[in-house]
């Protein structure tokens, strides 16, 4: 059975122990990587002696990084990329108030030049704000702003394109989908 | 009864990473590993992208050429294993590609837009010979400025440590923009299906595989093109600095999704031939798709079909 991740979207990244984990059987860190056997079962063996041999040295965060997102448990099998099979829009693009759930849904779009990351608030059953919580594209991500509004006027994903930032705007308005689609 | 499965996604290395962990077990008792999981592909990107200005790799570049440098342990067993890579494949895979790309415009860091500095040196050859790695020191040394390459198999890289802090789960799969790893069964508690992208129609799927444990990874012509608008890709030939055009996409099936990741490319490179017998020789499976859409398998692949 599926279940969707309602609300709590955010996981944060603790600093890590230096130990790693036990299931993971690795010869000794420091020095050992050098000494490591050299007779390997061609790539494969050798691939899996700098991989444990990497792993077992572990790593501490020094710096903050940005923060894994969890999406709509999806229905189809196949390991691709989230993009099908969502909800479709409602033609006209308004919707009533009260059809999404109260919470911070935060999911992803795809294009050519990167992907767009949205976080949707929905408050009192209504999308609060839609911003752009991470810009992987090439262009900047204010080309979508025009998009923004329209999502918290319709109270829907988008459903125009910005002229001259095509591909923003379909990551943008997928992201928002994606976003909108765990809140309903 | 199905198990509970959760899907993670994030983005590093200028690509969408997901991660599906499934078990049957309440999910906090793994929460904190799907964290680590992601946390490697951070640490591999710091420290051996070359879009990253302050990466150990771009260092590197800025070393005095001739000079060993001192590595860690990380970055120097990356560059050995691409420097294997390029011996097993008679230099078709070619991690000194860099300087090529660099002047094809793949430049850009993806998060922050500016251009790496490192300036492409057009009369200059160089090849992976022109890398020389000491394992008692540790060092590495390039002999002629250069830019490396390892997006080729750094991701690879990442999805391997990765996989390692995920033991806990019944089963897993990690999807690096198309790079996938897999293990154990998925939440229907059957093998995962994997599909292959029709490379001229990416709506499409042109084969399925089906397999419990390994890497699935895949090279292709249509997955960068080049940022400068002119025709052509992201995978050069190393001899001669064109792109690769006679074949459309490898995928390669193997233990490891470095291997996996490593050896499409260099098939790719390789073309049809020459690449499927990089394959058979490496003891690994893999499908080659021609320009035209020929299909070219391994002579093992078929375990693999549904």
């Amino acid at each position: 059975m599926n279940k969707k991740s309602v609300g709590r979207v955010k996981r944060r990244l603790k600093p890590l122990s230096a130990q790693p984990a036990a299931d993971a059987i690795a010869p000794a860190a420091g020095d050992g990587w050098r000494k490591r056997r050299r007779i390997t079962d061609g790539l494969i063996g050798l691939s899996s002696a700098i991989v444990l041999s990497v792993y077992a040295a572990g790593y501490v965060r020094t710096r903050e990084t940005d923060e894994p997102v969890v999406t709509q448990n999806m229905a189809q099998s196949q390991i691709q990329t989230p993009s099908h099979g969502l909800p479709a829009s409602p033609a006209n693009g308004s919707q009533q108030a009260g059809v999404y759930r109260d919470g911070t849904y935060v999911a992803i779009g795809t294009s050519r030049h990167g992907p767009i990351e949205a976080r949707v608030v929905v408050k009192d059953g209504r999308i609060a704000s839609a911003a752009v919580s991470r810009c992987g594209t090439r262009y900047p991500c204010s080309d979508v702003n025009p998009l923004i509004k329209q999502v918290l006027s319709r109270q829907s994903a988008p459903v125009d394109y910005v002229s001259g930032a095509t591909d923003s705007s379909k990551a943008y308005t997928e992201a928002v989908k994606n976003a909108l689609a765990q809140a309903s | 009864m199905a198990n509970d499965r959760s899907v993670f996604s994030a983005v590093f290395m200028d690509t969408v990473i997901t991660i599906e962990v499934v078990q049957a077990q309440p999910y906090g008792a793994c929460d904190e590993r799907v964290n680590r999981a992601f946390g490697w592909f951070d640490h591999v990107e710091q420290r051996c992208s070359r879009f990253v200005e302050s990466s150990e790799l771009s260092a590197l570049f800025r070393a005095a050429t001739g000079a060993p440098v001192s590595v860690s342990p990380l970055l120097f067993q990356l560059i050995e294993f691409a420097l294997t890579v390029a011996r097993a494949s008679g230099g078709a895979f070619d991690p000194t590609v860099g300087q090529a790309m660099v002047a094809r415009g793949y430049k850009r860091n993806y998060r922050t837009g500016q251009e790496t500095t490192h300036r492409p040196h057009t009369t200059r050859e160089t090849s992976y010979r022109d890398v020389v790695i000491n394992p008692e020191g540790g060092t590495v040394t390039l002999l002629k400025p250069m830019v490396l390459d390892l997006g080729a198999v750094a991701k690879g890289f990442a999805i391997d440590l990765a996989a390692a802090e995920l033991g806990c789960f019944s089963g897993y799969a990690i999807n690096a923009g198309g790079d996938v790893l897999v293990r154990g069964r998925n939440s229907a508690n059957a093998p995962w299906r994997i599909g292959i992208k029709n490379p001229r129609r990416p709506a499409e799927l042109i084969e399925t595989l089906v397999l419990s444990d390994g890497a699935v990874c895949t090279s292709g012509d249509y997955e960068r093109p080049r940022p400068d608008g002119q025709a052509g890709h992201h995978i050069i030939q190393p001899q001669t600095g064109e792109t690769a055009s006679d074949v459309a996409s490898v995928t390669v099936v193997a233990a490891t999704a470095m291997v996996a990741d490593a050896l499409s490319t260099a098939a790719f490179v390789l073309g049809r031939k020459r690449g499927l017998q990089l394959l058979e020789s490496q003891g690994v499976d893999g499908l080659i798709i021609a320009s035209g859409l020929e299909l070219y398998a391994t002579s093992g692949l078929s375990r693999y079909r549904p």
